[in-house]
Protein backbone atom coordinates (compact mmCIF):
# COMPACT_ATOMS: atom_id res chain seq x y z
CA UNK A 1 0.00 0.00 0.00
CA UNK A 2 2.51 2.47 0.58
CA UNK A 3 4.39 1.83 -2.32
CA UNK A 4 0.65 3.03 -3.95
CA UNK A 5 0.98 5.78 -2.59
CA UNK A 6 4.52 6.98 -2.82
CA UNK A 7 4.17 6.25 -6.79
CA UNK A 8 1.00 8.32 -6.52
CA UNK A 9 2.83 10.87 -5.18
CA UNK A 10 4.94 10.45 -7.47
CA UNK A 11 2.87 11.36 -10.63
CA UNK A 12 1.19 14.40 -8.17
CA UNK A 13 4.73 15.89 -7.99
CA UNK A 14 5.64 15.43 -11.58
CA UNK A 15 2.45 17.31 -12.37
CA UNK A 16 3.29 20.11 -10.83
CA UNK A 17 6.75 20.24 -12.29
CA UNK A 18 6.82 22.47 -15.00
CA UNK A 19 7.09 20.51 -18.22
CA UNK A 20 8.37 22.93 -20.25
CA UNK A 21 11.88 24.44 -21.18
CA UNK A 22 11.47 27.83 -21.42
CA UNK A 23 14.29 28.54 -23.42
CA UNK A 24 15.79 26.55 -26.23
CA UNK A 25 17.50 26.74 -29.32
CA UNK A 26 17.62 24.33 -32.21
CA UNK A 27 19.31 24.94 -35.79
CA UNK A 28 17.24 24.24 -39.55
CA UNK A 29 18.77 24.32 -42.79
CA UNK A 30 18.36 27.56 -44.65
CA UNK A 31 15.28 27.18 -46.87
CA UNK A 32 13.97 30.21 -48.96
CA UNK A 33 10.79 30.48 -50.20
CA UNK A 34 11.20 31.46 -54.58
CA UNK A 35 9.55 31.86 -57.65
CA UNK A 36 10.83 30.88 -61.16
CA UNK A 37 10.03 33.71 -63.14
CA UNK A 38 9.96 32.79 -66.79
CA UNK A 39 8.84 35.88 -69.68
CA UNK A 40 8.97 34.44 -73.13
CA UNK A 41 9.92 38.06 -74.46
CA UNK A 42 12.87 38.18 -72.21
CA UNK A 43 16.35 35.97 -73.42
CA UNK A 44 16.45 35.51 -69.39
CA UNK A 45 14.83 33.90 -66.73
CA UNK A 46 15.14 34.14 -62.87
CA UNK A 47 14.31 33.05 -59.35
CA UNK A 48 12.83 35.74 -56.86
CA UNK A 49 11.80 35.42 -52.51
CA UNK A 50 8.01 34.71 -52.78
CA UNK A 51 7.62 37.65 -50.29
CA UNK A 52 8.89 40.29 -52.94
CA UNK A 53 5.87 41.80 -54.48
CA UNK A 54 5.72 42.08 -58.34
CA UNK A 55 5.16 45.66 -59.71
CA UNK A 56 4.38 47.43 -62.64
CA UNK A 57 7.31 47.19 -65.62
CA UNK A 58 7.55 49.62 -68.23
CA UNK A 59 9.25 50.04 -71.52
CA UNK A 60 12.86 50.31 -69.58
CA UNK A 61 12.35 47.92 -66.96
CA UNK A 62 12.07 43.71 -67.63
CA UNK A 63 11.16 43.60 -63.98
CA UNK A 64 10.63 45.45 -61.30
CA UNK A 65 9.56 44.68 -57.34
CA UNK A 66 8.94 46.20 -54.52
CA UNK A 67 10.54 44.81 -51.16
CA UNK A 68 8.81 45.18 -48.19
CA UNK A 69 11.11 46.15 -45.46
CA UNK A 70 10.50 47.12 -41.80
CA UNK A 71 10.80 51.44 -42.87
CA UNK A 72 8.91 51.35 -46.16
CA UNK A 73 9.24 48.89 -49.47
CA UNK A 74 12.74 49.10 -51.37
CA UNK A 75 12.24 49.16 -55.41
CA UNK A 76 14.73 46.91 -57.07
CA UNK A 77 14.37 47.24 -61.30
CA UNK A 78 15.98 44.60 -64.10
CA UNK A 79 16.71 45.94 -67.51
CA UNK A 80 18.60 44.79 -70.10
CA UNK A 81 20.45 45.83 -72.58
CA UNK A 82 22.19 44.64 -75.80
CA UNK A 83 25.88 44.20 -75.66
CA UNK A 84 27.79 45.67 -72.73
CA UNK A 85 25.19 48.74 -72.69
CA UNK A 86 27.44 50.85 -71.99
CA UNK A 87 30.04 49.51 -70.11
CA UNK A 88 30.83 49.45 -66.46
CA UNK A 89 31.91 52.55 -66.14
CA UNK A 90 29.47 54.57 -67.83
CA UNK A 91 26.71 52.73 -65.59
CA UNK A 92 28.49 52.47 -62.49
CA UNK A 93 29.30 56.43 -62.72
CA UNK A 94 25.45 56.87 -63.78
CA UNK A 95 24.05 55.98 -60.84
CA UNK A 96 27.06 57.52 -58.73
CA UNK A 97 25.26 60.47 -60.24
CA UNK A 98 21.96 60.08 -59.07
CA UNK A 99 23.28 60.06 -55.61
CA UNK A 100 25.04 63.01 -55.96
CA UNK A 101 28.26 61.25 -56.12
CA UNK A 102 31.31 62.29 -58.29
CA UNK A 103 32.69 59.95 -61.13
CA UNK A 104 35.03 57.36 -60.46
CA UNK A 105 37.72 56.00 -63.08
CA UNK A 106 37.55 52.83 -64.32
CA UNK A 107 40.15 51.40 -62.25
CA UNK A 108 38.34 52.78 -58.92
CA UNK A 109 35.14 51.21 -60.20
CA UNK A 110 36.57 48.17 -61.04
CA UNK A 111 37.97 47.92 -57.58
CA UNK A 112 34.70 49.07 -55.62
CA UNK A 113 32.68 46.12 -57.14
CA UNK A 114 32.73 42.93 -55.64
CA UNK A 115 32.65 39.44 -57.97
CA UNK A 116 30.16 36.81 -57.48
CA UNK A 117 29.49 33.73 -59.51
CA UNK A 118 25.88 33.27 -60.67
CA UNK A 119 24.29 31.08 -63.10
CA UNK A 120 25.38 32.56 -66.10
CA UNK A 121 28.75 33.52 -64.86
CA UNK A 122 30.83 36.05 -62.95
CA UNK A 123 29.46 39.33 -62.80
CA UNK A 124 29.90 42.60 -60.30
CA UNK A 125 27.70 44.55 -57.52
CA UNK A 126 28.07 47.48 -56.41
CA UNK A 127 26.89 49.09 -53.08
CA UNK A 128 26.49 52.97 -53.87
CA UNK A 129 26.31 55.03 -50.75
CA UNK A 130 26.25 59.04 -50.32
CA UNK A 131 26.65 59.43 -46.64
CA UNK A 132 24.54 62.85 -46.63
CA UNK A 133 21.39 61.02 -48.23
CA UNK A 134 20.28 58.23 -45.87
CA UNK A 135 16.82 58.04 -47.86
CA UNK A 136 18.49 56.38 -50.99
CA UNK A 137 21.43 53.81 -51.50
CA UNK A 138 22.02 51.64 -54.14
CA UNK A 139 22.40 47.74 -54.47
CA UNK A 140 23.76 47.47 -58.19
CA UNK A 141 24.70 44.46 -60.00
CA UNK A 142 26.02 44.07 -63.56
CA UNK A 143 25.52 40.40 -64.94
CA UNK A 144 27.65 40.23 -68.62
CA UNK A 145 25.61 37.41 -70.67
CA UNK A 146 26.49 36.22 -74.16
CA UNK A 147 24.98 39.11 -76.17
CA UNK A 148 23.59 41.38 -73.41
CA UNK A 149 24.24 42.57 -69.91
CA UNK A 150 21.37 42.76 -66.86
CA UNK A 151 21.40 45.51 -65.05
CA UNK A 152 19.88 45.05 -61.52
CA UNK A 153 19.00 48.02 -59.48
CA UNK A 154 17.88 47.86 -55.32
CA UNK A 155 16.84 51.44 -54.07
CA UNK A 156 16.16 51.88 -50.44
CA UNK A 157 17.34 53.33 -47.45
CA UNK A 158 20.91 53.31 -46.81
CA UNK A 159 20.44 51.51 -43.47
CA UNK A 160 18.63 48.54 -45.57
CA UNK A 161 21.43 47.81 -47.33
CA UNK A 162 22.87 45.31 -45.13
CA UNK A 163 19.43 43.35 -44.45
CA UNK A 164 18.84 43.12 -48.24
CA UNK A 165 22.12 42.35 -49.49
CA UNK A 166 22.08 38.28 -48.77
CA UNK A 167 18.59 38.30 -50.74
CA UNK A 168 20.15 40.53 -53.70
CA UNK A 169 22.56 38.44 -54.07
CA UNK A 170 20.93 35.71 -54.44
CA UNK A 171 18.82 37.15 -56.59
CA UNK A 172 21.41 38.18 -59.06
CA UNK A 173 22.71 34.88 -59.26
CA UNK A 174 19.62 33.51 -59.96
CA UNK A 175 19.67 34.66 -63.16
CA UNK A 176 20.09 32.52 -66.29
CA UNK A 177 19.84 31.79 -69.99
CA UNK A 178 15.70 31.18 -71.02
CA UNK A 179 16.09 28.04 -73.59
CA UNK B 1 3.02 10.53 14.55
CA UNK B 2 1.39 7.56 16.55
CA UNK B 3 -0.69 4.63 14.80
CA UNK B 4 -4.06 6.76 16.07
CA UNK B 5 -2.89 9.74 14.59
CA UNK B 6 -2.19 8.45 11.59
CA UNK B 7 -5.62 6.56 10.97
CA UNK B 8 -7.39 9.54 12.36
CA UNK B 9 -5.75 11.75 9.27
CA UNK B 10 -5.94 8.51 7.10
CA UNK B 11 -10.20 8.72 7.95
CA UNK B 12 -10.05 12.37 7.66
CA UNK B 13 -8.67 13.03 4.10
CA UNK B 14 -10.21 10.04 2.95
CA UNK B 15 -13.77 11.35 4.31
CA UNK B 16 -16.43 10.94 1.50
CA UNK B 17 -17.73 13.66 2.35
CA UNK B 18 -14.55 16.20 0.47
CA UNK B 19 -15.59 14.26 -2.74
CA UNK B 20 -19.15 15.01 -2.25
CA UNK B 21 -18.41 18.79 -1.59
CA UNK B 22 -15.83 18.82 -4.21
CA UNK B 23 -18.07 17.60 -6.77
CA UNK B 24 -20.64 19.90 -5.65
CA UNK B 25 -18.26 22.95 -5.92
CA UNK B 26 -16.89 21.92 -9.85
CA UNK B 27 -21.16 21.47 -10.56
CA UNK B 28 -20.86 25.60 -9.35
CA UNK B 29 -17.55 26.10 -11.22
CA UNK B 30 -19.22 24.23 -14.41
CA UNK B 31 -21.87 26.33 -14.22
CA UNK B 32 -20.19 29.52 -13.73
CA UNK B 33 -17.61 29.10 -16.35
CA UNK B 34 -20.10 28.52 -18.75
CA UNK B 35 -21.80 31.45 -18.35
CA UNK B 36 -18.67 33.68 -18.05
CA UNK B 37 -17.17 32.02 -20.99
CA UNK B 38 -20.45 33.75 -23.18
CA UNK B 39 -18.41 37.65 -22.66
CA UNK B 40 -14.65 36.42 -21.92
CA UNK B 41 -14.85 33.83 -24.15
CA UNK B 42 -13.91 29.80 -24.03
CA UNK B 43 -10.18 29.76 -23.57
CA UNK B 44 -10.03 32.65 -20.54
CA UNK B 45 -13.25 31.00 -18.96
CA UNK B 46 -11.20 27.64 -19.14
CA UNK B 47 -7.71 29.09 -18.16
CA UNK B 48 -9.35 31.16 -14.95
CA UNK B 49 -12.35 28.73 -13.64
CA UNK B 50 -10.59 25.00 -14.75
CA UNK B 51 -6.82 25.78 -15.39
CA UNK B 52 -5.97 27.11 -12.40
CA UNK B 53 -5.23 26.58 -8.97
CA UNK B 54 -7.03 29.70 -7.49
CA UNK B 55 -9.64 32.06 -8.09
CA UNK B 56 -10.60 35.25 -6.85
CA UNK B 57 -13.93 36.99 -6.46
CA UNK B 58 -12.48 40.30 -5.72
CA UNK B 59 -9.78 39.80 -2.60
CA UNK B 60 -11.84 36.40 -1.49
CA UNK B 61 -9.99 33.04 -2.70
CA UNK B 62 -11.88 30.39 -3.99
CA UNK B 63 -10.28 26.74 -5.19
CA UNK B 64 -10.08 26.61 -8.84
CA UNK B 65 -10.55 23.64 -10.98
CA UNK B 66 -6.90 22.39 -10.78
CA UNK B 67 -6.98 22.48 -7.34
CA UNK B 68 -10.41 20.88 -6.79
CA UNK B 69 -9.24 18.28 -8.96
CA UNK B 70 -6.30 17.71 -7.07
CA UNK B 71 -8.16 17.76 -3.57
CA UNK B 72 -10.66 15.30 -5.06
CA UNK B 73 -7.75 12.40 -6.55
CA UNK B 74 -6.08 12.57 -3.02
CA UNK B 75 -9.19 11.93 -1.28
CA UNK B 76 -9.92 9.06 -3.71
CA UNK B 77 -6.34 8.15 -2.93
CA UNK B 78 -6.73 7.69 0.72
CA UNK B 79 -10.39 5.26 0.02
CA UNK B 80 -7.33 2.72 -0.48
CA UNK B 81 -5.47 3.53 3.04
CA UNK B 82 -8.64 2.40 4.42
CA UNK B 83 -9.12 -1.16 6.12
CA UNK B 84 -10.93 -4.38 5.05
CA UNK B 85 -11.42 -2.29 1.41
CA UNK B 86 -10.40 -6.26 -0.72
CA UNK B 87 -13.18 -7.72 1.12
CA UNK B 88 -15.63 -9.72 -1.87
CA UNK B 89 -18.40 -6.91 -0.31
CA UNK B 90 -16.79 -4.34 -1.16
CA UNK B 91 -14.72 -5.45 -4.15
CA UNK B 92 -16.90 -3.81 -6.81
CA UNK B 93 -16.62 -0.03 -4.88
CA UNK B 94 -12.63 -0.78 -4.49
CA UNK B 95 -13.00 -1.34 -8.13
CA UNK B 96 -15.13 1.71 -9.11
CA UNK B 97 -12.68 4.08 -6.82
CA UNK B 98 -9.90 3.34 -8.67
CA UNK B 99 -11.25 3.64 -11.73
CA UNK B 100 -12.19 7.20 -11.13
CA UNK B 101 -8.71 7.61 -9.51
CA UNK B 102 -7.21 6.41 -12.97
CA UNK B 103 -9.54 8.65 -14.90
CA UNK B 104 -8.18 11.52 -12.52
CA UNK B 105 -4.99 10.51 -12.85
CA UNK B 106 -5.43 10.39 -17.01
CA UNK B 107 -7.14 14.23 -16.26
CA UNK B 108 -3.37 15.40 -14.58
CA UNK B 109 -1.42 14.03 -17.52
CA UNK B 110 -3.46 15.25 -20.44
CA UNK B 111 -3.60 18.68 -18.36
CA UNK B 112 -0.01 18.97 -18.03
CA UNK B 113 1.33 16.75 -20.88
CA UNK B 114 -0.97 16.99 -24.39
CA UNK B 115 -0.13 19.83 -26.93
CA UNK B 116 -2.52 20.91 -29.45
CA UNK B 117 -2.51 23.09 -32.68
CA UNK B 118 -3.00 23.63 -36.08
CA UNK B 119 -0.60 22.40 -39.19
CA UNK B 120 -1.37 24.93 -42.39
CA UNK B 121 -0.26 23.33 -45.53
CA UNK B 122 -0.08 24.57 -48.86
CA UNK B 123 -0.77 22.29 -51.62
CA UNK B 124 2.93 20.75 -53.20
CA UNK B 125 4.43 21.88 -49.97
CA UNK B 126 5.94 20.18 -46.59
CA UNK B 127 5.44 20.88 -43.18
CA UNK B 128 7.17 19.13 -40.16
CA UNK B 129 5.72 21.46 -37.53
CA UNK B 130 2.29 22.46 -35.70
CA UNK B 131 1.65 25.80 -34.27
CA UNK B 132 0.05 26.16 -30.54
CA UNK B 133 -3.54 27.74 -30.85
CA UNK B 134 -2.61 29.92 -27.45
CA UNK B 135 1.13 30.13 -26.62
CA UNK B 136 3.34 32.80 -28.04
CA UNK B 137 7.45 32.36 -28.20
CA UNK B 138 9.87 35.11 -29.05
CA UNK B 139 12.21 33.96 -31.38
CA UNK B 140 15.68 35.48 -32.03
CA UNK B 141 16.92 33.48 -34.97
CA UNK B 142 20.87 33.53 -36.09
CA UNK B 143 21.04 34.29 -39.83
CA UNK B 144 24.90 34.52 -39.90
CA UNK B 145 25.47 30.92 -41.07
CA UNK B 146 25.29 30.17 -44.65
CA UNK B 147 24.18 26.67 -44.23
CA UNK B 148 21.34 26.92 -41.44
CA UNK B 149 19.37 29.29 -39.41
CA UNK B 150 19.76 29.18 -35.15
CA UNK B 151 16.63 29.48 -33.63
CA UNK B 152 16.48 31.14 -30.36
CA UNK B 153 12.92 30.06 -28.84
CA UNK B 154 11.85 32.43 -25.22
CA UNK B 155 8.20 30.68 -23.98
CA UNK B 156 5.66 33.38 -23.50
CA UNK B 157 5.97 32.19 -19.67
CA UNK B 158 9.16 34.11 -19.29
CA UNK B 159 8.12 37.06 -21.73
CA UNK B 160 6.58 39.38 -18.65
CA UNK B 161 7.43 42.78 -17.95
CA UNK B 162 10.73 43.90 -16.54
CA UNK B 163 12.15 39.96 -16.89
CA UNK B 164 15.59 39.84 -18.42
CA UNK B 165 16.29 36.90 -21.04
CA UNK B 166 19.02 35.37 -22.71
CA UNK B 167 21.11 32.46 -23.35
CA UNK B 168 24.81 33.05 -23.74
CA UNK B 169 25.75 30.26 -25.94
CA UNK B 170 23.59 31.56 -28.79
CA UNK B 171 22.65 35.12 -28.87
CA UNK B 172 25.32 37.75 -27.67
CA UNK B 173 22.84 39.95 -25.97
CA UNK B 174 20.42 40.36 -23.60
CA UNK B 175 16.78 41.22 -23.80
CA UNK B 176 14.93 43.05 -21.08
CA UNK B 177 10.93 42.31 -21.66
CA UNK B 178 9.79 46.06 -21.33
CA UNK B 179 5.88 45.35 -21.93
CA UNK B 180 4.31 42.14 -23.10
CA UNK B 181 0.91 42.81 -24.74
CA UNK B 182 -1.70 39.87 -25.07
CA UNK B 183 -3.52 41.98 -28.10
CA UNK B 184 -2.28 45.04 -29.54
CA UNK B 185 -2.17 47.19 -32.11
CA UNK B 186 0.91 48.94 -33.70
CA UNK B 187 0.32 52.48 -34.48
CA UNK B 188 2.24 54.54 -36.96
CA UNK B 189 4.22 57.69 -35.38
CA UNK B 190 3.40 60.93 -35.96
CA UNK B 191 7.04 61.72 -35.02
CA UNK B 192 10.08 59.87 -35.38
CA UNK B 193 10.69 57.65 -32.38
CA UNK B 194 13.62 58.75 -30.10
CA UNK B 195 17.68 57.77 -30.91
CA UNK B 196 17.08 54.60 -28.42
CA UNK B 197 14.04 52.95 -30.87
CA UNK B 198 15.40 50.95 -33.95
CA UNK B 199 13.39 48.98 -36.64
CA UNK B 200 10.08 49.59 -36.32
CA UNK B 201 9.82 51.18 -33.25
CA UNK B 202 10.99 54.14 -34.61
CA UNK B 203 7.95 54.33 -36.93
CA UNK B 204 5.67 52.39 -34.76
CA UNK B 205 4.22 51.86 -31.39
CA UNK B 206 2.30 49.27 -29.83
CA UNK B 207 -1.37 50.17 -28.19
CA UNK B 208 -2.54 47.44 -26.17
CA UNK B 209 -6.47 46.63 -26.43
CA UNK B 210 -8.65 44.38 -24.43
CA UNK B 211 -8.11 40.43 -25.29
CA UNK B 212 -10.58 39.27 -27.66
CA UNK B 213 -13.40 36.86 -26.84
CA UNK B 214 -12.37 34.22 -29.31
CA UNK B 215 -8.23 33.89 -28.41
CA UNK B 216 -6.86 32.83 -31.54
CA UNK B 217 -7.65 36.57 -32.79
CA UNK B 218 -5.59 38.22 -30.44
CA UNK B 219 -2.52 39.87 -31.92
CA UNK B 220 0.14 39.47 -29.35
CA UNK B 221 2.91 42.18 -29.11
CA UNK B 222 6.65 43.16 -27.20
CA UNK B 223 8.36 45.89 -26.84
CA UNK B 224 12.05 44.79 -25.95
CA UNK B 225 14.96 46.31 -25.10
CA UNK B 226 18.17 44.80 -26.49
CA UNK B 227 21.74 45.29 -24.05
CA UNK B 228 24.91 43.80 -24.97
CA UNK B 229 28.52 44.80 -26.12
CA UNK B 230 27.30 46.49 -29.32
CA UNK B 231 26.36 50.20 -28.38
CA UNK B 232 25.29 51.08 -32.20
CA UNK B 233 22.64 48.25 -32.04
CA UNK B 234 21.60 48.60 -28.37
CA UNK B 235 17.98 49.89 -27.57
CA UNK B 236 14.29 49.18 -27.84
CA UNK B 237 12.42 47.41 -30.91
CA UNK B 238 8.90 46.46 -30.85
CA UNK B 239 7.89 42.71 -32.37
CA UNK B 240 4.28 41.29 -32.82
CA UNK B 241 2.47 38.08 -34.79
CA UNK B 242 1.80 38.86 -38.41
CA UNK B 243 4.38 41.54 -38.61
CA UNK B 244 4.99 41.27 -42.80
CA UNK B 245 8.97 41.30 -42.52
CA UNK B 246 10.64 39.80 -39.36
CA UNK B 247 12.57 42.72 -37.50
CA UNK B 248 16.30 42.57 -38.47
CA UNK B 249 19.12 43.63 -36.14
CA UNK B 250 23.20 43.04 -37.45
CA UNK B 251 24.10 42.84 -33.90
CA UNK B 252 28.55 42.78 -33.44
CA UNK B 253 28.73 42.07 -37.36
CA UNK B 254 25.85 39.09 -37.47
CA UNK B 255 22.58 39.21 -38.55
CA UNK B 256 19.22 38.36 -36.40
CA UNK B 257 15.63 38.70 -36.69
CA UNK B 258 12.98 38.81 -33.82
CA UNK B 259 10.29 37.21 -34.35
CA UNK B 260 6.68 36.73 -32.46
CA UNK B 261 4.88 33.78 -33.02
CA UNK B 262 2.21 30.87 -31.65
CA UNK B 263 4.73 28.31 -30.40
CA UNK B 264 5.63 25.76 -32.69
CA UNK B 265 6.31 21.82 -31.74
CA UNK B 266 8.62 20.25 -34.26
CA UNK B 267 7.72 16.43 -35.30
CA UNK B 268 9.72 13.74 -35.94
CA UNK B 269 8.79 13.24 -39.72
CA UNK B 270 6.93 15.49 -42.62
CA UNK B 271 3.99 15.88 -44.23
CA UNK B 272 3.54 16.63 -47.48
CA UNK B 273 0.19 17.96 -48.90
CA UNK B 274 -0.04 16.45 -52.35
CA UNK B 275 -4.00 17.73 -52.83
CA UNK B 276 -6.90 18.69 -51.25
CA UNK B 277 -10.43 17.76 -51.41
CA UNK B 278 -13.51 19.64 -51.25
CA UNK B 279 -17.29 18.27 -51.93
CA UNK B 280 -20.06 20.91 -51.64
CA UNK B 281 -23.74 19.84 -51.07
CA UNK B 282 -25.22 20.09 -54.50
CA UNK B 283 -25.73 24.03 -55.53
CA UNK B 284 -24.62 25.18 -52.75
CA UNK B 285 -21.46 27.00 -51.35
CA UNK B 286 -21.81 24.48 -48.22
CA UNK B 287 -18.86 22.57 -48.04
CA UNK B 288 -20.58 17.90 -47.45
CA UNK B 289 -16.94 17.03 -46.66
CA UNK B 290 -13.13 17.93 -47.64
CA UNK B 291 -10.08 15.73 -47.46
CA UNK B 292 -6.23 15.99 -47.65
CA UNK B 293 -4.16 13.51 -49.98
CA UNK B 294 -0.68 13.98 -47.88
CA UNK B 295 2.79 12.21 -48.00
CA UNK B 296 4.05 11.24 -44.53
CA UNK B 297 7.64 11.66 -45.35
CA UNK B 298 9.66 9.84 -42.38
CA UNK B 299 13.44 9.31 -42.96
CA UNK B 300 12.56 10.20 -46.43
CA UNK B 301 10.38 7.34 -47.24
CA UNK B 302 7.16 9.09 -48.29
CA UNK B 303 4.01 6.90 -47.29
CA UNK B 304 0.83 8.03 -49.34
CA UNK B 305 -2.04 8.67 -46.61
CA UNK B 306 -6.06 10.03 -47.13
CA UNK B 307 -7.26 11.98 -44.43
CA UNK B 308 -10.95 12.73 -44.23
CA UNK B 309 -13.44 14.33 -41.71
CA UNK B 310 -13.52 12.11 -39.09
CA UNK B 311 -11.16 9.65 -40.51
CA UNK B 312 -7.98 11.00 -38.91
CA UNK B 313 -4.38 10.04 -39.22
CA UNK B 314 -2.49 8.64 -35.72
CA UNK B 315 1.52 8.52 -35.86
CA UNK B 316 4.03 8.43 -33.12
CA UNK B 317 1.41 9.64 -30.77
CA UNK B 318 0.77 12.39 -32.69
CA UNK B 319 -3.37 12.86 -34.29
CA UNK B 320 -4.28 14.77 -37.27
CA UNK B 321 -7.42 15.42 -38.29
CA UNK B 322 -8.91 17.65 -41.04
CA UNK B 323 -9.98 20.63 -39.43
CA UNK B 324 -10.50 23.48 -41.73
CA UNK B 325 -9.35 24.92 -45.29
CA UNK B 326 -8.65 28.36 -46.94
CA UNK B 327 -9.27 28.75 -50.95
CA UNK B 328 -6.19 30.24 -52.55
CA UNK B 329 -6.17 31.92 -56.20
CA UNK B 330 -3.39 29.12 -57.57
CA UNK B 331 -3.54 26.28 -54.41
CA UNK B 332 -5.60 25.82 -51.11
CA UNK B 333 -4.00 25.31 -47.95
CA UNK B 334 -5.67 22.48 -45.89
CA UNK B 335 -5.42 22.88 -41.95
CA UNK B 336 -4.96 19.88 -39.77
CA UNK B 337 -5.73 19.67 -36.15
CA UNK B 338 -2.89 18.20 -34.60
CA UNK B 339 -3.20 16.41 -31.27
CA UNK B 340 -0.43 14.75 -28.91
CA UNK B 341 -2.33 13.10 -25.45
CA UNK B 342 -0.61 10.47 -23.84
CA UNK B 343 -3.75 10.58 -21.30
CA UNK B 344 -5.72 9.82 -24.52
CA UNK B 345 -6.17 5.76 -23.47
CA UNK B 346 -7.13 6.43 -19.42
CA UNK B 347 -10.96 8.11 -19.95
CA UNK B 348 -11.83 4.55 -21.99
CA UNK B 349 -10.16 2.57 -19.48
CA UNK B 350 -11.50 3.99 -16.18
CA UNK B 351 -14.85 4.07 -17.56
CA UNK B 352 -14.44 -0.01 -18.40
CA UNK B 353 -12.79 -0.27 -15.08
CA UNK B 354 -15.60 1.88 -13.09
CA UNK B 355 -18.61 -0.11 -15.20
CA UNK B 356 -17.39 -3.47 -13.80
CA UNK B 357 -16.88 -2.13 -9.83
CA UNK B 358 -20.41 -0.92 -10.02
CA UNK B 359 -21.42 -4.15 -11.93
CA UNK B 360 -19.77 -6.39 -9.75
CA UNK B 361 -21.33 -4.39 -6.59
CA UNK B 362 -24.81 -4.56 -7.90
CA UNK B 363 -24.35 -8.29 -8.58
CA UNK B 364 -22.93 -8.76 -5.10
CA UNK B 365 -25.82 -6.88 -3.26
CA UNK B 366 -28.23 -9.13 -4.97
CA UNK B 367 -28.35 -11.99 -2.44
CA UNK B 368 -28.34 -9.22 0.28
CA UNK B 369 -31.19 -7.60 -1.21
CA UNK B 370 -33.31 -11.15 -1.60
CA UNK B 371 -32.17 -11.63 2.56
CA UNK B 372 -34.25 -8.57 3.45
CA UNK B 373 -37.17 -9.16 0.60
CA UNK B 374 -37.54 -12.42 2.31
Amino acid sequence: MKKIFLMVCVIFCGCNIQNEDYTNSYKIPKKINLTNVEDNSLPFKWEAPTYWLPNEKSAMRSASYLIPTSNGSADLSVIYLNGDGGGLAANVNRWRKQLNLGELNQAEIIQNGNDYNGNIGIYKVFEIINPENKESAFLCSIIPAKDFTIFVKLNTYSENLNNLKEEFIRFSSSFNYNE
Amino acid sequence: MNKLNLNKMIKFLGNPNIFVFGIAWMIVLVIVGTIAQRDMGLYQAQQIFFSSWVGWFGFIPYPSGRLLMFIISFNLLFYFFRPNIFKLSKLGITITHLGALLLMIGGGITAYYSQEGRMAITEGEISNYFEDYYSKELVVVDNSNQDYDEYTVFNEKILYDNNIIENQSTIPFQIEVLKFFRNCEPIRRDYSGDRNSHGLARNFYLEELDPDKEYERNISGVIINIQGPDQDNNGIYIVFQGQPIRQPIIYNGSKFYLELRNQRTYLPFEIELLDFKKVLHPSTDIPKSFSSDINLIENSIPRYVLIKMNEPLRHKGYTFYQSSFFEGEFSDISVLAVVENYGRLFPYISSIIMCIGILLHLILKIPNNKRNQN
